[in-house]
C-alpha cells in the first residue's frame, strides 16, 4: 500500500491523505500530538523541497518561468528569478499549506483555502502552466521525516497516551485558531 | 450544608501550563518569522503598486502629471530601483524607502517601520537635495498625501500569519 494513500486534485479540493502506519512500517501511536507533529513535518517538507525547486519526485520543477510571467511586473516586485522556479511569488500557496485533518492513522495535507486550491490545482495538473508536481513525498521526504520521529514513535508505541494538560491546551489553540482560519 | 472545595496543586498546574502557552506565544523566533513575513508582504505589495486597507488590498493613488515630469527629470541623475518606471505609483523611485522598512521585536511586539535616513536625490548634473527627509518623515508624508503604507494587511495575508502560528505550535507540541 502507498503511503500516499489518497491523493485528490479538484479544483476546489487539493490534498494528499498521508497513511501513517505505512509510512512508519508499523502500527502508529493513537496520539493526536504526534499526529498533528508529523503532518507538520510533512508540510515543512514539502514546503522546503518545493522552494529549493523540486517535485514530489526530487525532479527539478520545470524551468525557466515563461517570459511573459517573468517580465511582470508582479514578478519584479516580488524579487523573483526566472530560472529559480520554486512555486512562490507572494507565498500564499505555500504559505497556506497546512494539516487540515488528522485521522485514527492518517494526516490530510492541503487548503483550506479555495483560492489556494485552485492555484495548486492548475500547477499540479498542469492545466494552464506547465505541470509541476510538488505535492506528495519524495523517498528523502518519507527518510527524513521516519528518521526525524523513528525513536520517539518506538518509545511510546505501546502505551496509549492521553495528550497532558499543555498539549490539550495547544491543541485547542491550534483547533480555534485553524477555526479561525476557515471563517474567512 | 454544603462544602467548597478547592483542588491547589491542579490550579498550580493550571497556571503553569498558561504562563507555559504564555511564554510560547512570546517566542522571539516565532514573532521574528510573522515579523519578516509581514514586512515583506507590505514592501513586495507596494512596489508592485498596492497597499492594504481595511483587510484588502488596494492601488496606490496615482500620481499627478506634474510627479510624472517631475520624477522624469530626476531620473536622469539618479540611480532609479528595478521597478522604476515614471508613471508608476509604487513608492520605489529609487527604492530607499521600501528598502529601509525593518521589523523588530520588543517585549513581545513586533514593530515594522522604515528606519534610517536618506540619500537627497540629485537635483541636476551638480546639485543635490542636502537635507532629505528621513524615512520616518516620508512615510509621514506619504500617509498625510494618501499613500499610507501601513494600513495592516489583507485577509490573505492575516490567514497566512495565523497559519505561520498553528506551525509554530504544533512543532511544539510533546508527546513524551
Amino acid at each position: 500500500m502507498a503511503v500516499v494513500k489518497e491523493f485528490k486534485g479538484d479544483q476546489d479540493d487539493v490534498h494528499i491523505k498521508v497513511d501513517l502506519d505505512e509510512l512508519f512500517d508499523g502500527k502508529f501511536p493513537d496520539n493526536e500530538a504526534l499526529k498533528q507533529r508529523v503532518g507538520q513535518a510533512i508540510v515543512d517538507r514539502i514546503i522546503e523541497r518545493t522552494e529549493d525547486g523540486l517535485d514530489k519526485n526530487n525532479k527539478g520543477l520545470k524551468a525557466p518561468y515563461s517570459s511573459g510571467y517573468a517580465d511582470s511586473l508582479e514578478f519584479k516586485a516580488f524579487g523573483k528569478s526566472k530560472s529559480k522556479v520554486n512555486m512562490t511569488l507572494r507565498g500564499d500557496m505555500l504559505g497556506l499549506l497546512d494539516v487540515t485533518e488528522v485521522g485514527e492513522s492518517s494526516v490530510t495535507i492541503g487548503w483550506d483555502d479555495t483560492t489556494q486550491s485552485n492555484k495548486a490545482h492548475n500547477h499540479v495538473n498542469g492545466v494552464t502552466v506547465p505541470k509541476r508536481d510538488f505535492l506528495g513525498l519524495s523517498d528523502s521526504d518519507r527518510e527524513a521525516i521516519k528518521q526525524e520521529f523513528r525513536s520517539e514513535i518506538e518509545k511510546i508505541n505501546d502505551v496509549v497516551k492521553e495528550p497532558s494538560m499543555f498539549d490539550s491546551l495547544l491543541l485547542s489553540e491550534i483547533a480555534k485558531l485553524a477555526g479561525e482560519l476557515g471563517e474567512f | 450544608m454544603s462544602f467548597k472545595v478547592k483542588i491547589k496543586g491542579l490550579n498550580k498546574v493550571e497556571i503553569q501550563v498558561k504562563k507555559r502557552l504564555e511564554d510560547l506565544l512570546k517566542d522571539t523566533t516565532m514573532l521574528n518569522e510573522v515579523g519578516e513575513t509581514t514586512a515583506k508582504m507590505i514592501v513586495n505589495n507596494a512596489r508592485s503598486g498596492s497597499v492594504f486597507k481595511n483587510d484588502k488590498k488596494e492601488k496606490i493613488k496615482k500620481l499627478k502629471n506634474i510627479s510624472i515630469a517631475h520624477r522624469k527629470y530626476l531620473a536622469k541623475y539618479n540611480s532609479t530601483s528595478d521597478v522604476y518606471s515614471a508613471s508608476r505609483s509604487n513608492l520605489s523611485f529609487t527604492g530607499q524607502f521600501l528598502k529601509s522598512i525593518k521589523h523588530t521585536v520588543k517585549r513581545g511586539l513586533i514593530i515594522i517601520e522604515p528606519t534610517g535616513s536618506r540619500t537627497g536625490y540629485k537635483t541636476g548634473p551638480k546639485t543635490k537635495d542636502s537635507n532629505p527627509p528621513s524615512n520616518k518623515q516620508l512615510a509621514k508624508f506619504l500617509a498625510d498625501n494618501g499613500r499610507e503604507i501601513f494600513g495592516g494587511l489583507d485577509k490573505i495575508g492575516i490567514k497566512r500569519l495565523k497559519t505561520l502560528i498553528i506551525r509554530f505550535l504544533r512543532r511544539k507540541l510533546r508527546t513524551k
